[in-house]
């Protein structure tokens, strides 16, 4: 069995189990949401901070941050085993997770849902001395607690202290609590993040990996990329575990990217803060950066977002907006106002005036050279690859090339605008390829080398042949012969199967039909 | 413009429906204003992939199915927060993500149901081959694995969209993607 046939069969496995719940989804009562969930749009990641003043010990990390979207607040208790908490206004607990499998121990099959925050605590260090993690030899407890409004985040930590110590008293161990030292530090690490142009998340890394290396300072580390930080970190062997949120299957430049983001994403209210009174640009100027750059003026664009984020440490502006069928994509830098990057896409391009059959081949780079810059940007040599095919098409009413060509056992397919020559779209997919025995039968000639060269003329003996491939295609698109213009047809394999691609319009619309040039098969129908 | 809302042989559909990514984003201005036909038409292009994915995450069809559900009414309930900005299946998918996150973790305290319900599910396959490859996706593939390569082959996202809803590096999907094809191919020649 191929890899094309498994991966049908999974899509035919799966429409025989999709229900239709359509008319119950379409009739129950849905209450429109104030705002959206962030927990829906992304799973919130917490970093763990903490660990260096209790080493080897047990410690509770309490982070406490009002989650901007839903006024809830989200707890995390890291004693090694991690487990996050998230409560409503009035501290019950909404949701338990074990975020590690020391975690889950924890947890032992508790439902916390819609207990109080003081129960919950009571409960799960009962399970921590149940289950070892808290002894009379040891019990040190590091309690944390992060939030902007500093009495709510010390009122909270006394009364998770004062649970904790109850919770202990009752199995007759008794703990050393050490309070959280986020905010003792954080003015001070604001001001460093300030002073060495980096994120507070990236400062508040380093503050913790300093505790680790003492041979090497914070400031040397500020200038240093994730990167080198994570050489530093493997080279030193230093076991970063406990001061980064971590996950086994990522990378250590993961863990500590991650971590920073993290950071300073629950410190974003502390950072739009931290702008109001520093060197940043405002999103005004951001907005106005990208819209001359983009050469658009200020009222004609549509849906316009600045949002402050951080990029690999660095603070930028995300500048999105709609300038005609285009949407542009800006990151700058929120200090000095450079351009980091920009990108647009066109969307939902409708033409006012019917789209030219034949291409202006002179204002166009050519395929010759559309094949070259796909094959450079891939980082393969003409030699090494089979060219399937080079050709004009047309996508959202821009003028593109599509460029496939197979290298070893990748098929790569590029897009390139055929004005300017930049990279629309990349992808490669790892196949099967194996040129000289390609399906469905010996006697097919293998797809020609050349890049102009088109694929192997099928055998009017074993495929259908063009004009009945053509004739599928109109009775699939339900029109007439006579009513579609720009009909091209061309013969290729794609994934080891013989298929005709054919591609035509009627008026703006354009059919583009893939039938499998052996039995006649609809493969691919799609209408833009 | 409601792409693809057409009736099609039904071989064709699934043809199609792998290729179906491209939403108009009007739509949830005008799920938002309560336009069931603009709702039909999301859940004929989107519903798929979201079943499929929830799936390849549960590995049960009742519980893919709540998911699916679950996921339409946050669309109702949250159309009108939508902002435009070109990824609506991501913005879907990953929905139907943390919903399936959250089911897992009611599930996970119980592994001989997951075992059993996963067995009914297949019960519904027709086709003995279609059962057999999905039963080797349920089985022999990691939990990471089976969910690339369905949301691949069921959602027709590009690899780099199945790496942002998956939290993942590209090259991890990529690599993954094309280990676990080679892993199904090789387990069900040996069953051939």
């Amino acid at each position: 069995m191929d890899e094309q046939k498994i991966k049908n069969c999974l899509q035919n496995a799966v429409e025989d189990l999709m229900p239709d719940v359509f008319d119950k989804i379409a009739s129950a009562t849905v209450i429109p949401e104030e705002r959206l969930d962030r927990n829906m749009e992304r799973k919130k990641k917490i970093t763990i901070l903490g660990g260096s003043l209790v080493a080897a010990c047990l410690a509770i990390v309490v982070m406490f941050g009002a989650l901007r979207a839903t006024g809830n607040s989200l707890i995390v208790i890291d004693v090694n085993p991690s487990v996050e908490l998230v409560t409503n206004q009035s501290e019950k607990v909404k949701r338990v997770e074990a975020l590690n499998q020391d975690g889950e121990i924890i947890l032992d099959n508790m439902d916390l849902k819609n207990v109080d925050l003081n129960v919950a605590v009571n409960a799960l260090t009962g399970s921590m001395i149940k289950h070892g993690y808290l002894s009379v030899d040891n019990a040190n407890v590091l309690v944390s607690v992060q939030n902007k409004d500093q009495q709510k985040a010390d009122a909270l930590r006394s009364v998770v202290v004062s649970d904790i110590n109850d919770a202990l008293a009752n199995y007759n161990v008794t703990a050393t609590v050490y309070n959280q030292t986020i905010s003792d530090t954080k003015e001070d690490l604001v001001a460093f993040a300030k002073q060495n142009g980096i994120s507070y998340g990236k400062a508040v890394f380093l503050y913790n990996l300093a505790q680790k290396i003492p041979t090497v300072t914070m400031e040397q580390m500020a200038s240093m990329s994730i990167q080198e930080l994570s050489q530093m970190v493997q080279t030193n062997k230093i076991d970063i575990r406990d001061i980064v949120y971590y996950e086994y299957d990522d990378t250590i430049t993961e863990n500590i990217a991650d971590t920073i983001d993290n950071i300073n994403e629950m410190n974003y209210n502390t950072m739009l803060a931290d702008i109001s009174g520093a060197n940043y640009i405002s999103e005004a100027k951001a907005k106005e950066i990208a819209m001359q750059h983009a050469n658009v003026p200020a009222k004609e664009t549509k849906f316009i977002i600045a949002k402050l984020d951080w990029e690999d440490g660095i603070p930028v502006y995300e500048v999105e907006f709609y300038h005609g069928n285009k949407e542009y994509d800006y990151e700058i830098n929120a200090t000095n106002g450079n351009i980091i990057g920009f990108d647009y896409d066109a969307e939902y391009y409708t033409p006012q005036t019917p789209v030219p059959q034949t291409p202006q081949q002179n204002q166009y780079i050519g395929e010759a050279k559309a094949k070259e810059i796909a094959l450079q940007h891939a980082g393969v040599s003409a030699k090494e690859t089979q060219i399937l095919f080079v050709k004009q098409d047309w996508d959202d009413g821009v003028p593109v090339y599509e460029v496939e060509f197979y290298h070893g056992n990748k098929e790569y397919d590029y897009e390139i605008n055929a004005t300017n020559g930049s990279i629309i779209g990349f992808d490669y997919d790892a196949e099967q390829y194996v040129p000289q025995a390609p399906t469905p039968t010996p006697q097919t000639p293998a797809p020609a080398p050349a890049q102009q060269a088109p694929a192997p003329a099928p055998q009017q003996n074993q495929y259908i042949g063009e004009a009945k491939a053509k004739q599928i295609a109109l009775a699939q698109a339900g029109v007439s012969a006579n009513s579609v213009s720009g009909m091209k047809i061309k013969f290729d394999y794609d994934d080891g199967y013989a298929v005709y691609e054919i591609e035509f319009r009627q008026g703006a619309v354009e059919y583009e039909c893939d039938i499998d040039a052996v039995n006649g098969n609809v493969l691919k129908f799609e209408i833009d | 413009m409601c792409l693809f809302c057409m009736a099609l042989q039904y071989d064709t559909v699934k043809n199609v429906r792998s290729k179906m990514k491209i939403i108009d984003e009007d739509l949830f201005y005008r799920i938002a204003q309560g336009d069931m036909e603009a709702l039909r038409c999301l859940y004929d292009i989107a519903g798929y992939a979201v079943f499929g994915f929830a799936l390849s995450m549960l590995k049960n069809k009742q519980d893919a199915e709540d998911i699916l559900q679950d996921t339409f009414l946050k669309i109702r309930s949250a159309a009108h927060l939508y902002q435009p900005r070109g990824t609506p299946m991501a913005w879907i998918l990953t929905m139907t993500r943390n919903f399936c996150l959250m089911k897992l973790r009611e599930n996970q305290k119980n592994q001989c149901i997951e075992q059993n319900m996963m067995e009914n599910t297949l019960q519904y396959v027709q086709d003995n081959t279609n059962r057999v490859v999905l039963e080797a996706a349920f089985s022999i593939l990691t939990d990471e694995e089976r969910r690339i390569v369905m949301l691949h082959v069921l959602s027709g996202l590009k690899h780099r969209e199945i790496a942002q809803i998956l939290e993942l590096p590209l090259s991890t999907v990529l690599s993954k993607n094309n280990r676990a094809l080679k892993k199904m191919k090789q387990y069900l020649q040996k069953g051939e």
